[in-house]
């Protein structure tokens, strides 16, 4: 019996060393070595603290994206489950086309909208309007992730909300709560498990994002994503701190979707938990 | 608030009721409703009265429009005919959560993200009242959950989660109560017992019961008042005494207990022809000569042995039902239903004997030849039926 779950898992088993188990230990490995003679070292860690700045604007900007993709999506996402079921799978498919985009394709057509000769300057001076300096800005950066990462928002917010059983609202205005108060006390807290997963997925990729920033924030807008291509790719190059870079990000956000997780739980249990 | 809007009136009744001889003012008359959905009549020309302190239970078939009455009161449907007053007032431009009238749903509808206290509680938090916490504990008392306060609802037993639907449509004080197939979802055990702990709750607190069930043995049971319907009209309204024993149609004779329905003729007062005899019966005021519906229970029958005195028939089929035997006889291919502790074996020849009690005269209706006759009776079919109709009641 158990060679033969071997023999079936072992093909999975063999990927998962080779392909996650392995490419791990060695970012770790990397990130206590020193880049030229190979001995272990805190140095790349330590180094991290002259791009803390880097550090703050990115879960700063990242955060901002998620909030503004919460607060357009929950409206959005809302909107869809109360329509007519036999629309909703086409408004879905509309919100995820996009998706199906090349993501550069996309970020490249944000460059020349916003451009300072792009479309929407070229439009407000056609409208005798002053030009506005949009792109290279934080507030392009900002833009850009909404743009890429809402759907991520929108479909896990969808999915619950639709879940939710009429009668259960149907209760709640039966027993006295009004339009706000049924959105208060019972819709939202009950979405709660789809605002959490969508801010998980809209935060980590926007913390992480490098295109985004390339593009559309030039050079000023630098974030942990530019930091860790440029120790790779760029003039920079020194592998070991861009993988003491990443690792100290994956820590952040294993940490960041620790709290969001502690946050459901003690929702679900109401008030039951403990923190860790 | 509720409270106080609640003793007012009934003072104000009390004077003005003293020596008159009219009657309380109804808690809630629907005055001529009609509902459909998506074209098609679910209520039609709606009329009923409800008493202050009543248990009223609306029984039917699925699709009859017992739900959609429930929820016309609770104003989840609005009528596009007709009026709904509620203490005399016209409540049609009401919203649900401003009318004085909890529901329990027919699957509880609880709160999954709220925890048993906090369901019970929530009429009162959006009501802001206060002395939350004693009256949710006296609530879990009432429905026998002390202590349960704590426990999440989703992991609760079925009966368990019926108590606590009932608690927090009681903990808001309503001056009545609307139940769809409260007990639709429970099994027979539990049904039985809820049926009667429900029953104690109404007499204690003494709100207005309006319970909708398909199930007529449930209705007959707990119930002051039982409103029949069918088709989105009232078939009769009466005690559950006077539905069994008085049927105005063959519907009701049928969706009411066990009836053998029959063909007759009244020839005069008090005496009627079926089945090639004429019986004495206490039914008048028919027109001579009138073709009528004849309902002869089951367990009214007594057998006789054959003559020419007696309708005369062969036992066709038998099933030992506890209390009884349940026969079914063929008369000259009419086939009766007959209940008897005594016992006749298949192919035995019988004669039935008739008292003018047993009789009942209905007037002919859209429903004659429709039922009552157990030509295609099989205990099969009639499991499946139940099965079906409570699938249906469950969805």
């Amino acid at each position: 019996m158990k060679r033969r779950h071997l023999l079936t898992s072992g093909p999975y088993l063999v990927w998962m060393v080779l392909f996650i188990v392995v490419p791990m230990a060695m970012v770790v490995w990397f990130a206590f070595t020193d880049n030229v003679t190979g001995a272990f070292t805190l140095e790349n860690i330590v180094r991290i603290g002259d791009y803390s700045n880097v550090f703050v604007r990115s879960i700063w900007l990242g955060a901002l994206a998620t909030v503004v993709c919460l607060v357009l999506g929950y409206p959005l996402a809302y909107l869809i489950a109360k329509i007519d079921p036999k629309y909703q799978n086409a408004i879905v498919l509309l919100i995820m086309l996009p998706m199906w985009m090349n993501f550069l394709l996309r970020t490249y057509a944000w460059m020349s909208l916003l451009e300072d000769n792009g479309l929407i300057n070229n439009f407000l001076a056609l409208l005798g309007l002053p030009r506005v300096h949009m792109i290279n800005t934080s507030g392009a950066v900002v833009m850009g992730m909404v743009y890429n990462y809402l759907p991520y928002m929108v479909l896990p917010l969808y999915s619950v909300l639709v879940k939710i059983d009429g009668s259960v609202i149907e209760a709640a205005q039966d027993l006295g709560a009004n339009r706000v108060q049924v959105f208060r006390r019972v819709i939202f807290p009950m979405s709660m498990p789809g605002i959490m997963s969508g801010i998980t997925m809209v935060f980590v990729p926007s913390v992480s994002t490098f295109i985004i920033s390339k593009m559309l924030g030039g050079g000023g807008n630098l974030l942990i994503g530019d930091l860790i291509e440029m120790e790779f790719l760029g003039n920079s190059y020194n592998p070991n701190l861009g993988s003491a870079i990443s690792l100290v990000l994956m820590v952040l956000i294993l940490i960041s979707m620790g709290i969001m997780n502690q946050f459901r739980d003690e929702q679900e249990e109401d008030g039951g938990g403990v923190l860790f | 608030m509720s409270k106080r809007a609640g003793l007012f009136p009934a003072l104000l009744y009390g004077k003005k009721g003293k020596g008159m001889t009219m009657e309380k003012e109804p808690i809630i008359r629907l005055e001529g409703i009609s509902v459909s959905f998506d074209g098609e009549q679910v209520l039609k020309d709606f009329n009923l009265s409800i008493r202050d302190g009543e248990f009223v239970t609306l029984l039917g078939p699925s699709g009859c429009g017992k739900t959609t009455t429930l929820r016309a009161i609770a104003g989840f449907v609005r009528p596009e005919k007709g009026h709904i007053f509620f203490d005399g007032k016209d409540i049609n431009n009401v919203p649900p959560h401003k009318r004085n009238v909890n529901t329990i749903f027919q699957r509880y509808a609880l709160f999954p993200h709220l925890n048993v206290f906090d369901n019970v509680a929530f009429g009162m938090r959006v009501h802001g009242k206060k002395h939350v916490e004693e009256k949710v504990n006296e609530m879990l008392r009432m429905v026998s959950l002390s202590g349960f306060g704590h426990r999440s609802v989703t992991q609760l037993s079925g009966g368990q989660q019926q108590r606590v639907a009932i608690a927090r449509a009681l903990a808001n004080d309503p001056k009545v109560l609307l139940l769809d197939e409260p007990l639709g979802a429970l099994d027979l055990k539990l049904r039985k017992d809820m049926q009667v702990e429900l029953k104690k709750i109404q007499q204690q607190t003494g709100i207005t019961f309006v319970f909708v069930t398909h199930d007529q043995e449930e209705a007959l049971s707990m119930s002051d008042t039982v409103v029949v319907m069918d088709k989105g009209m009232i078939q009769q309204i009466g005690s559950p005494e006077d539905i069994y024993n008085e049927p105005k149609n063959a519907f009701v004779a049928d969706f009411i207990g066990e009836s053998n329905i029959l063909d007759g003729v009244m020839r005069q007062d008090f005496v009627c022809e079926f089945g090639g005899h004429r019986f004495q019966c206490l039914d008048k005021g028919f027109a001579g000569n009138e073709a009528v519906d004849v309902v002869i229970r089951p367990e009214d029958v007594k057998m006789v042995p054959p003559d020419d005195d007696h309708i005369c028939g062969t036992v066709t089929n038998v099933t030992f039902l506890g209390v009884h035997f349940e026969m079914i006889v063929d008369i000259n291919g009419f086939k009766w239903m007959i209940q008897s502790t005594e016992y006749r074996p298949v192919g035995a020849k019988i004669g039935i004997e008739l008292t003018p009690d047993d009789i009942h005269i209905m007037k002919k209706s859209e429903y004659s030849g429709q039922f009552g006759d157990y030509s295609t009776f099989s205990d099969e079919m009639e499991e499946d039926k139940e099965a079906t109709l409570e699938e249906e009641g469950a969805l």
